[in-house]
């Protein structure tokens, strides 16, 4: 694969990669972090990338890792400041929005790559390193959180 | 009426900054790797190269109608990303285009000329014929406008290829000089003959039929490089994918047309194709033998102990605080070595600084930490308490790494202590982390916060 066409393969996934880092960072300079460290570990890496057709997994998987190292590390500034005004995306769904958040961490990234990014439960399970039946479980679980809370934030 | 539940549009569409930041990083590291690779060429020679290039240049643009590219070049110096432009910006691109005949009706540019029209109205037709020729804002930029209008860049013609990185260059959005593109003066063979005999040569080379060239398309280069002042010709073979291509054999032809190999330039060849073959083999062998040990191998063995890139996030050996405190003081290592042999990766060198120590950490500046004061339990002691909750509670912490935090929380101070699990990937050396436990104590008393399953996401 070419470098010309290696990074055009990737910025077709910018929209993945920003719901991938949105799924996890709240801040937008963490996951404008988050993605130019990946982009970076990438690059250096894009030459042992034989199976092209697996760019995509490959890439979330870096861009995940590198939201991690920055969630966990920025943990604390979260815990103490409690009162984190959210800022909407512009043309977000705001009710959806707040429920996918309010999913716990587990849950929340196999939902954005499966309905989101409409990866298979194959895919999503490669990218995210977990057994293909974990991520039906979590996909199982967090569909039912979200149907609860949809039907309550509807009747309200 | 009911409202269905629509996942896809919880985060809506990315933002501009995340998606300059996302461009921004691909050319930085595109044009950082060009530069790595090829070496200084002579600035006398590039200076008197550049001179004729640059004064045909323009006649070029103009005869060409390519003006409106070199436009947005203009505007991308000037005012950077498309969403940072406005409408002067807009409709002065706009304008170039409807000189150099891109097709915009009469009855738009009337509108947009409209002094009684508003502003708001102005700017979004203008954003409507723009994104109609060159597709959505977050990929307008001359680089895609061109694409759009030219084809896939391998494709380009000599005359394009020449224009484009000559502007390019001329306005400083691209600095490399290692490579750069001519056009064919009298005497040269035609660039006919050049895909003719370039294609004979992969036929010939790699007992193809014409049947099985048919599959390629030809992408076709003369240039000089930093090495080598000569003009060469390069025909790459490709097969174009949606929006991109793979190139599958690459010819370079000297400036008479014969076939000829530079050790800078990878060119497919019968040999070069041998070669990677074996290379491919060795990895393969080297990556079963660390497998027989029980031990995922990175990708070569000197990236275990130094990376050559530099940076922050990489140091010399001697600076390594992992390998100084296991291995020093080394000599030149072999496979058969001992202590090649007790070799664990080292997860200081492949970028991860979570798991040294805090001293380590602080020692060599590594992130914002709350550095010890005295009347703290040392890490390794913090490390051993968490050990020891996790183990009471039937929890097995083999083969799993604790990397080490340490933090201000309600007007105390914490140990952080994740086990992760690391799993390094064979084929890129690039390290997973899983954070499977997770431990937070009093810094001062050791007194256990919490000890338990990891509750963020894994």
């Amino acid at each position: 694969m070419t470098d010309e066409a290696f990074a055009k393969a990737i910025l077709a996934l910018t929209e993945t990669m920003y719901r991938v880092c949105y799924a996890q960072l709240r801040q937008q300079a963490d996951r404008e972090d988050a993605v130019q460290e990946a982009l970076k570990k990438a690059w250096e890496k894009r030459r042992t990338l034989r199976d092209e057709s697996a760019i995509k997994p490959w890439m979330l998987r870096i861009l995940m890792n590198e939201c991690r190292n920055i969630q966990r590390k920025n943990r604390w500034e979260t815990v103490n400041n409690q009162e984190e005004r959210i800022a909407y995306p512009q043309d977000a769904d705001r009710t959806m929005h707040d429920l996918i958040l309010s999913l716990p961490d587990k849950l929340r990234l196999p939902v954005v790559l499966v309905f989101m990014e409409g990866m298979t439960g194959a895919q999503a399970a490669k990218a995210l390193a977990i057994p293909q039946g974990t991520v039906h479980s979590r996909i199982h679980k967090a569909r039912q959180i979200l149907k609860t809370k949809w039907e309550e934030a509807n009747r309200e | 009426m009911k409202k269905e539940l629509d996942i896809s549009r919880a985060f809506g569409r990315a933002d501009q900054k995340f998606v300059y930041c996302v461009h921004s990083t691909l050319e930085g590291l595109k044009a950082q790797e060009e530069k790595k690779m090829k070496k200084k060429m002579g600035i006398g020679m590039i200076a008197i190269a550049l001179l004729l290039l640059l004064a045909m240049g323009t006649a070029i643009a103009l005869s060409m109608h390519w003006n409106h590219i070199e436009t947005a070049m203009d505007l991308a110096v000037e005012s950077g990303a498309y969403f940072e432009w406005g409408l002067d910006e807009k409709l002065r691109l706009i304008q170039d285009m409807k000189e150099d005949n891109v097709d915009i009706s009469d009855d738009e540019m009337a509108v947009l000329m409209d002094e009684a029209a508003s502003k708001e109205e102005k700017m979004k037709l203008a954003d409507e014929i723009l994104t109609r020729h060159y597709g959505e804002e977050e990929f307008l930029y001359y680089y895609t406008m061109a694409e759009r209008e030219w084809g896939l860049p391998i494709a380009w013609t000599l005359e394009q290829k020449h224009w484009f990185y000559q502007m390019e260059r001329e306005k400083g959005l691209y600095h490399d000089l290692s490579w750069i593109d001519l056009l064919p003066e009298e005497g040269d063979i035609s660039r006919e003959k050049a895909v003719e005999t370039a294609r004979k040569g992969i036929m010939d080379a790699f007992e193809l039929k014409q049947e099985d060239m048919a599959a390629f398309e030809t992408g076709i280069s003369f240039f000089i490089t930093d090495t080598c002042d000569v003009p060469r010709w390069m025909i790459e073979f490709y097969i174009p994918r949606e929006g991109t291509w793979q190139t599958q054999y690459s010819v370079l032809l000297t400036r008479e047309g014969d076939i000829t190999e530079d050790g800078d330039l990878y060119v497919l060849t019968p040999e070069n194709a041998r070669i990677q073959k074996e290379e491919d083999a060795l990895r393969e062998q080297e990556a079963s033998d660390w497998e027989k040990r029980g031990q995922k191998k990175l990708k070569d063995m000197e990236s275990v102990y130094y990376n050559p890139n530099g940076g922050k996030n990489y140091h010399f050996i001697s600076d390594c605080p992992m390998v100084k405190k296991e291995l020093l003081p080394m000599k030149e290592l072999q496979k058969t070595d001992s202590a090649f042999q007790r070799l664990t990766p080292c997860p200081a060198c492949v970028n991860n600084q979570d798991y040294w120590s805090l001293e380590d950490k602080i020692l060599y500046e590594c992130g914002n930490w709350v550095i010890p004061e005295e009347g703290w339990i040392a890490s390794d002691e913090a490390v051993k308490k968490a050990r020891e909750a996790l183990e009471t509670q039937g929890f097995v912490l083999d083969g799993l790494y604790p990397a080490v935090f340490s933090h201000e929380m309600d007007g105390r101070y914490v140990y952080q202590i994740y086990f992760d699990r690391l799993e390094i990937e064979a084929q890129t050396g690039y390290v997973y982390i899983e954070p499977v436990y997770e431990v937070m104590l009093d810094a001062h008393t050791g007194e256990m916060i919490r000890a338990g399953e990891n509750q963020s996401n894994g």
